[in-house]
This record gives C-alpha cells, sequence and structure tokens, in this order.
C-alpha cells in the first residue's frame, strides 16, 4: 500500500482533489493554513482521510514516492510520509476600486461581494427591487481574463432575465477566449445586456457621495453618454494565494513571476514541477475556473497513479557521487535544479528517481566527483548529409555540443530536410545544457575542432530550469580565458534554439562555420 | 482482466492523442494509435518555434517532446495513413482498421535521410515534420507507380524501407476507444480577402508552415522580404454568418507571438494588427500588452474586404475608430488567422459511436463526466472545440484518467 497523498489547500480545488483520489483508492492528508475550513470543504475524516486545520508546513525532505513531511499546528510539530504533494491553494482576488478612482460603497460593490449579494437570502438583500440599471466595470486601464469575463456575462444574462434590470458593460478587451463565452455573450446581448468597448483611452468615471457618475464618448458614432447606475460593480484582480511563496520556498519549487507555482516554462505540462511528485493544481498553478480545478483533480489523480507505475517516465540514466572523491561541500545538494540530492547521511547522494541526469552537479562539482551514467553523455557522431563548400579551400572542424532535447532533434530534422551542413560537423549529444562544463569545451577543442558551437533550449524552456543559464556561463568563463591567452574568443560561439528549428539550426551552424572558415585551423589542434 | 491483455485504441496522432496515449501507456496499459495522415504529431508538428532568444511559451516543442516521448514507449505502437473503418461490439469493442502502406518502418529508420536526398522523383519522399517521425512516401513515389525504382529500398542502411508493403485491413479488439481526431482550419476561401486569389494573402498555418521551413517570412509572389505585414484576426471564429458563435482560442497568441518574432528578425518591417478584442496569453500578459502598441500598430476593426492595388500589393478597406472614417492601407503581405471548426470525420465519427455533438459541431465537452463514460468511448483534445497546445495536452491527461478508471472498472457512471 503506497503512502498517503498530501493536499495543501482550502477550497474548492483541494476538496475535489481529495475526493478524487479518495475515490480512487488513495490515502489523503489534507491540510490548509485557516483556522475554518472553506465552505467548499464538505469533507469528514475517515480511515483514509486525516484533516489538519490551522496547520502549516513546515518541512520536506525524501522525493517522490516517500517525502518526510513536517507540519505545525498549535498540538505542536506532526511528521508524516507521504507518497505525493499536491498544492492546491485558492487565488485571492483584489477589487480594482483605486485603479478607477472609486472607493467602495453601498452602491459600489466588487464582483466577489456583488455574487454574495445575489447567493443571499433574499437575494439582493432589497438592493436589487430598486435597481433599474448596474453597470460593470471590467478590463479597463489593465487587461481582464476569460474567469472574470465570464462572471460578467453569467451575471448580465441573469439581471436582465430574472430581475429585468438594465446592464452594461464597460470593457476594454472582451475576454471570450474560453469555451462557449462567446456564445455566452451573444446571450446576455440577446437578452438586453448592453456592452461598450474603448481602445483608446477609457471613461470618465466620478464618484460623488458614494454613488457613480460614468461619462464616455461612443468610439463607434462618437456620440456623448453619461450614466448613473443604481449599483456599480467593479472587477478583480485574480492573484495567487499569498501563500505559496512560503510554499515554494520549503518545497524547493520554482515559482512563476506572478507567485504561481509553475513556471512559464513550457515543459511543465499537466500539473508538473521541477520536483518529481510534487504537484500544483488549479488555482496553485495558472489564473482557472472552478471547471478547470475538476479537470486538474482528475489529472492529480492520474499523476498519483503514474508514480507507482512501472511505466512511468523515467529518465535515460542519473548522476552518481564518487564518495571517495567528495569532501561534503554540498554544491551538488545546493543546486540540484529537481531536489534530487539528499544529505541524510555523512555524504550526500543522488536519488536515481528523482534524477532527471541534466548533469548539473557533474559540472559544477569542484572535485570532479560526480558522473552521469547513461550513454547519452558524450554521444559523438559525424553529421551526414550535404555539405556545404568546395574542396579546394580550408574546411575547418566544427563541434557543436547540443543539448539532447532541443539542438539534436533540430539537427536531425534538419538532415533530412536536406539542409546544407559543414562537412565537417560533430554533434555530441548533452543530455541537457546544465552538463556543459569548461572541461567539455576545451576538450573539444583539444581533440581538434576548429570552432565549438553550445546550442541549447531558449532561456526558459529549459527542461532543468538552469541549463541555458549555466551552458552561457561557462562558455562566457571559457571565452574570458580565451581572451586573456590571445586566441579567438570567436571560435567559441553560444546560441539558443528549439527542437523544431530545423532550418534555423543549419542557418546558425552555417553561420558560425564561416566565420571559423575566415579564422582558419586553430591553434589548439593537437599536432 | 488482468492489465496485460487491455488494450486502448486511440484516433489521431496530434497533440491530444499522443498525451493520451502516453499517459495511459504510463499506467502500464498497451495503446494502439492510427493516424490517417501520413506523419503524426498533428497540427501543432508543423508550427514554428516562436522565440527569439527567450522561450514565449507557445508549446510548439511540446509536441515535438510528445511525439518523441510516444514513439519510444514499449507499450504504444503507431501506425500512420490508416484509419477506422467500422465498429462493433462482441465482449470487447472490435474496432475495423484499414491499415496503409507502412512504407518505411519507423522502429528502424535512424532518420539519415539518405533516401530522401537518393530519390530521383523529386516529392516521393517527404521528410515529415518531426525528427521523431520517419519520411513517408507519396503517390509521387516510381515504385508506387509503375514499380520502376527501388533505389531508395536498395540504399538505406538500415533495412527500413519495404515498398512491397500493402494496405490491409484488420479487426482489433479493444477494451476502450479516444477520439482525438482534433479539428480542421477554417478555409478563408469564400471570405471577401481573396485567399486563392491573391498569392500573398496567406493564412495562419501557411505562414506558420513557411516560418518552419524557410526560418523567414518572405511574399509567396516574388520570394522578396515583406516591408508591410497585416494580420487579420478571427477569420472563421466569433463569426455567426459562418456559423461559427466561438472564439478559436489560439488565435491572439499565435499571431502576436509571430508578430514580435517577424519584427526581431526582419526588423523594419512594418506590421498591422487588425482584432475585434485581444485575448489574454501567457501569465505576464499586462506587460505583453504594454509593450505591444510599440512595435505593431493595433487597428480595433475588422476590415471589409482585399483587392489587388496597381502596383501588385494588397489593398484593406477597414473602418478606423481613431479617425472615425473608412480608411485604406496597402500590404505586401497578408495573414489571415483562420479558425478553428470542428474535424470533417466528427459527424461520421459521432454516428458510429451513437454520439451526440454539440451545437457548434464538436463533440461535446462536459466538465464533470465525459460523454458516454459507461460505454468505454472517450474525446480528448481539440475534437471538443477550440484549445491551445498546452490546454490540449490537460484535457488529454484527464480524459486519460477517465480512460484508465473504466478500464478498471471503478466508474460509477
Amino acid at each position: 500500500m503506497p503512502e498517503p497523498v498530501l493536499i495543501i489547500g482550502n477550497g474548492t480545488c483541494a476538496a475535489t482533489l481529495a475526493g478524487t483520489l479518495l475515490q480512487a483508492g488513495a490515502g489523503v492528508i489534507l491540510v490548509y493554513a485557516a483556522a475554518d475550513p472553506d465552505k467548499a470543504m464538505k469533507l469528514r475524516p475517515g480511515p483514509n482521510l486525516e484533516i489538519l486545520g490551522d496547520t502549516t508546513v513546515r518541512g520536506c525532505s525524501g522525493t517522490a514516492g516517500s517525502f518526510k513531511i513536517r507540519l505545525q499546528n498549535n498540538q505542536g510539530l506532526i511528521d508524516r510520509t507521504v507518497s505525493a504533494i499536491v498544492v492546491a491553494e485558492e487565488h485571492r482576488y483584489q477589487p480594482n476600486y483605486s485603479l478607477y478612482g472609486i472607493t467602495p460603497a453601498r452602491s459600489v460593490l466588487s464582483l466577489t461581494k456583488f455574487k454574495q449579494l445575489l447567493s443571499s437570502d433574499p437575494p439582493g438583500d432589497g438592493k436589487l427591487n430598486k435597481a433599474k440599471q448596474i453597470v460593470f466595470l471590467s478590463g479597463l486601464l489593465l487587461e481582464s481574463h476569460p474567469v472574470s469575463s465570464e462572471t460578467v456575462m453569467r451575471l448580465c444574462l441573469r439581471l436582465q432575465n430574472d430581475y429585468g434590470i438594465q446592464t452594461v458593460v464597460l470593457t476594454g478587451n472582451l475576454k471570450v477566449a474560453a469555451n462557449g463565452l462567446e456564445n455566452l455573450h451573444r446571450q446576455s446581448q440577446k437578452a438586453g445586456a448592453v456592452y461598450v468597448k474603448f481602445t483608446n483611452g477609457g471613461p470618465r468615471i466620478r464618484q460623488s457621495n458614494g454613488s457613480v457618475t460614468v461619462d464616455f464618448e461612443d468610439e463607434i458614432s462618437g456620440q456623448r453618454f453619461r450614466l448613473t447606475p443604481d449599483l456599480t460593480v467593479v472587477d478583480e484582480m485574480i492573484l495567487p494565494s499569498a501563500r505559496l511563496a512560503h510554499l515554494a520556498e520549503v518545497l524547493k519549487i520554482d515559482a512563476g513571476p506572478e507567485g504561481y507555482l509553475q513556471t512559464d516554462n513550457v515543459r511543465r505540462t499537466g500539473l508538473l514541477t521541477n520536483r518529481k511528485g510534487i504537484l500544483a493544481a488549479g488555482p496553485a498553478r495558472r489564473i482557472c475556473s472552478e471547471k478547470d480545478s475538476f479537470a486538474d483533480a482528475e489529472a492529480a489523480a492520474l499523476a498519483v497513479r503514474q508514480l507507482t507505475s512501472a511505466f512511468a517516465v523515467a529518465a535515460a540514466g542519473h548522476a552518481v557521487i564518487d564518495p571517495e572523491k567528495c569532501i561534503r561541500c554540498l554544491t551538488c545538494y545546493r543546486l540540484c535544479p529537481h531536489g534530487a540530492v539528499i544529505f541524510n547521511s555523512p555524504r550526500p547522494a543522488v536519488v536515481s528517481e528523482s534524477c532527471e541526469n541534466c548533469g548539473l552537479c557533474v559540472s559544477e562539482c569542484p572535485r570532479r566527483a560526480i558522473a552521469a551514467t547513461g550513454s547519452e553523455m558524450l554521444n559523438r557522431a559525424e553529421a551526414p548529409g550535404p555539405v556545404d563548400v568546395a574542396d579546394d579551400i580550408f574546411e575547418p572542424k566544427v563541434t557543436a555540443l547540443c543539448c539532447g532535447r532541443s539542438a539534436v532533434p533540430a539537427w536531425q530534422q534538419s538532415v533530412m530536410e536536406s539542409h546544407r551542413q559543414p562537412r565537417q560537423l560533430s554533434v555530441v549529444t548533452v543530455p541537457c545544457g546544465a552538463g556543459v562544463s569548461m572541461d567539455m569545451i576545451y576538450r573539444a577543442f583539444l581533440q581538434g575542432a576548429d570552432g565549438v558551437m553550445i546550442l541549447t533550449c531558449h532561456q526558459g524552456n529549459c527542461h532543468s530550469e538552469q541549463g541555458c543559464r549555466h551552458a552561457s556561463r561557462e562558455a562566457a568563463r571559457v571565452r574570458d580565458f580565451f581572451e586573456q591567452t590571445g586566441f579567438e574568443t570567436e571560435r567559441l560561439f553560444f546560441d539558443t534554439i528549439a527542437a523544431n528549428m530545423s532550418a534555423g539550426f543549419s542557418e546558425k551552424i552555417a553561420r558560425f562555420a564561416a566565420t571559423i572558415r575566415k579564422l582558419g585551423p586553430s591553434r589548439l589542434r593537437t599536432r | 482482466m488482468n492489465s496485460e491483455s487491455r488494450k486502448v485504441l486511440v484516433l489521431g496522432a496530434g497533440v491530444a492523442g499522443l498525451t493520451t496515449a502516453l499517459e495511459i501507456a504510463r499506467c502500464g496499459i498497451r495503446v494502439e494509435v492510427i493516424e490517417k495522415k501520413p506523419f503524426t504529431g498533428g497540427h501543432a508538428v508543423q508550427f514554428s518555434c516562436k522565440a527569439d532568444d527567450a522561450c514565449v511559451s507557445c508549446g510548439a516543442c511540446i509536441a515535438e517532446d510528445t511525439l518523441k516521448a510516444a514513439r519510444s514507449h514499449p507499450l504504444i505502437r503507431m501506425t500512420s495513413n490508416s484509419r477506422l473503418a467500422g465498429i462493433s461490439r462482441s465482449s470487447r469493442l472490435v474496432a475495423a482498421i484499414q491499415y496503409g502502406p507502412q512504407y518505411i518502418a519507423a522502429e528502424k529508420c535512424t532518420r539519415c535521410g539518405l533516401c530522401i536526398q537518393e530519390c530521383p522523383q523529386p516529392g516521393a519522399i517527404s521528410p515529415g515534420f518531426s525528427g521523431s517521425d520517419p519520411p513517408f512516401i507519396s503517390e509521387a513515389c516510381l515504385y508506387v507507380t509503375n514499380q520502376s525504382c527501388t533505389r531508395c529500398q536498395d540504399i538505406c542502411p538500415s533495412a527500413a524501407i519495404n515498398l512491397q508493403h500493402r494496405s490491409e485491413r484488420q479487426q482489433l479488439e479493444t477494451d476502450a476507444i479516444v477520439i482525438a481526431t482534433g479539428f480542421d482550419p477554417f478555409n478563408p476561401i469564400d471570405k471577401p480577402y481573396g485567399y486563392g486569389r491573391f498569392s500573398d494573402v496567406v493564412t495562419s498555418l501557411d505562414l506558420e508552415r513557411m516560418l518552419k521551413r524557410q526560418g523567414a517570412v518572405r511574399r509567396p509572389s516574388d520570394g522578396a522580404f515583406p516591408r508591410k505585414i497585416a494580420f487579420v484576426q478571427c477569420v472563421g471564429s466569433r463569426d455567426v454568418k459562418c456559423g461559427h458563435p466561438w472564439c478559436s482560442q489560439v488565435c491572439c497568441a499565435s499571431a502576436l507571438r509571430t508578430a514580435l518574432l517577424i519584427n526581431k528578425k526582419q526588423p523594419g518591417t512594418q506590421i498591422s494588427f487588425f482584432y475585434i478584442d485581444i485575448q489574454t496569453f501567457g501569465s505576464n500578459f499586462q506587460s505583453t500588452y504594454r509593450e505591444l502598441p510599440r512595435q505593431i500598430d493595433l487597428v480595433r476593426a475588422i476590415p471589409g474586404d482585399i483587392t489587388a492595388s496597381e502596383d501588385n500589393r494588397l489593398r484593406l478597406i477597414f473602418f478606423d475608430t481613431r479617425s472615425r472614417r473608412q480608411l485604406e492601407e496597402t500590404y505586401d503581405l497578408v495573414v489571415l488567422s483562420v479558425g478553428i471548426q470542428p474535424g470533417r470525420d466528427a459527424a461520421a465519427l459521432a454516428e458510429w459511436f451513437h454520439l451526440d455533438l454539440a451545437e457548434t459541431g464538436f463533440f461535446p465537452r462536459q466538465e464533470q463526466k465525459q460523454p458516454n463514460a459507461g460505454s468505454g468511448i472517450f474525446v480528448a483534445g481539440t475534437a471538443c472545440g477550440p484549445m491551445n497546445i498546452q490546454e490540449t495536452a490537460a484535457h488529454a491527461a484527464r480524459t486519460a484518467w477517465n480512460t484508465v478508471r473504466f478500464l478498471n472498472g471503478d466508474d460509477n457512471a
């Protein structure tokens, strides 16, 4: 029986996840930081479900399949072992009052407040019976999101149909890029909702004694209008939970620029984070609707199932630390992008199941105590295919250190598409740019290369997040050294590429080969 | 039933089909994927990377990744040129599959490209779109036409080519079927934009393929670098007249990312972007959007029609909201951002599988339950409506989960 799954969150997403995992036969520990559970948390503890409220995560060690988690609440410290961790914290909403220069009042509400008003009993708290016109301020000055515009459209449809209230939506770009939204927009228009769009500048919004007056000029007709709505509803910025920053730190997860627990890196498909066995779901990974949360619950259940499958993704190899050479400086422990190096014995060790074989520890270890297993590391291939120049001029030997995820497939496809290649091109496959070391670059020159080109994934596209930056830094250091010693720095070039850029590969390599051709043979060539 | 004998059939080898297949296979279940086209990877594998030096998260490379992983997974068998010919039920689902000729064996081909270089007949062997896919042999092949040439078969260093391979029909017993047949791009031939008449009016997909193959944007008519380019959005989307009352969800992101890339690669190009509403994409859209007007002329209007100017350029007529006047502007190249519409096989498949299509013509995208979950038929990806590459992968994972649950018998539907 595998260990239970830890879910962190307090709301629809966490509750749905827990329900789905329980149904699938997994044990669940559900942890939330708030004193009280959210309304959506209609779960009762049971033999497979432990619920810990008012509890925070203090520590996390171990790896996928067996994480040791330290929790803290008013009972003290609690230690648990879990197979996987799913973070599912809800969004927080920040009303755009100040953006529009108004303040909340009896007749000025945020979208969330207005939704609460509609769902109260009796709906509207009397406010709606007298209202004739409601104005929504949505996506003016700041760009909105389909999750927010869907809420506005649904409210308009309901107010028009059930209450006969005239709704006016003042908007910038109307966001309809979600399933069924364009249709919903049309339905609400048919029901009488009016959408006024602004492109260059927005309406003039004023507030006195709480109530709002809006003046604007219609962009198409040029006509001037003044609205004095009974209620003004202000949209909100949808932001990640404030708790995610702490969780990112404790769980060693790369957070994106907005604070979500998934970066914009397209390699993080589904719920994946940079660490195996730790997932970000629903509003913990991007702005998402309730429907998206349900979908993520199922994706999480699948990912948990795959953790125990022998047919799940495995890296081609993994790094191994030589205990004889290791001086316990813990560089590898600090740098590993996947949290695969543990330090619970006298020496650090690589957990093979969590290692993605990127090679960062191999190239950074000051004692060269780490080696990567798997044969991919130095897979040299003489490039076949049509070649570039006539025989009578100097033909340089070009070595390309290529990331196996991007540059190698781009090169392969480039050969297939009969793009021209330098006659003497050697392609060396590295599993990731993180595995490119100064050693490797010098070796390529000493083995006879007239020029060395390093090609990794684009910045922000690296599976191990740091490969591109690492390789470019190593290249810069070698070039610095070349400069000091009077060796041509142009012989070493760093660039980025994607797996689907076959034309780009031949273009880049041809440009580089032309440079080296002009420089002539390298003085470093072994005689 | 033990796990070894369970099997899932996936129709379509685009991002949705490949992701579903991978996710199911990773649970230890065998998957058979059939693709009607001669290559795998779907639309996305034909797309170009939009990055200059930093990734812009377009997701096109994900198709490549997924294809590579699916090709190498021991539990997945994939055949192109093959289609479903019928479906019946015994104790399991029985699919009649028309397997097209597999001239080049994917598992033997080392992608050396020798066959393409040596083929005497231009266009007979195509390199395909991805390094993870073998090349494919078309009708133009001399052996296929009159058995007069076997050069590629003779020289292939890994003996991967068998020109004698024939199409065959086979019955395949399976426990579940996933429909991942994707979408069709809108054909703008009937729109007043001169597509098919003016060679410098291209679709967004034409542009993707051009960028991918040539690494640059050129005018199809004369190969020159265009100085002025217009992108026209919502061609076949948000358009009730052509029966498409939906947003295709991917075109704003794709067109704007492409426009920004052209700006960087071919500096000095003037780009106009004609739109209804710009849709949000990427996690840092606020800052992307703020920067846009500095690089691209954003025009909130959909042009009426496109005509040829005297100097063989393209004239666009549109209502300008800034001056409130009808304006004319000429361009060297016009890109039509064509929408996502239901695949042409959707109706036939729905009938075979007794599924109801949504009003839009897509398979219904029920949020809580897959359609017809009890019958072992599932749908993944853009067959259910527009979605981008990342969303497609997420939807496919979800479909995979529903399928796995169904196979384990723990679906209480």
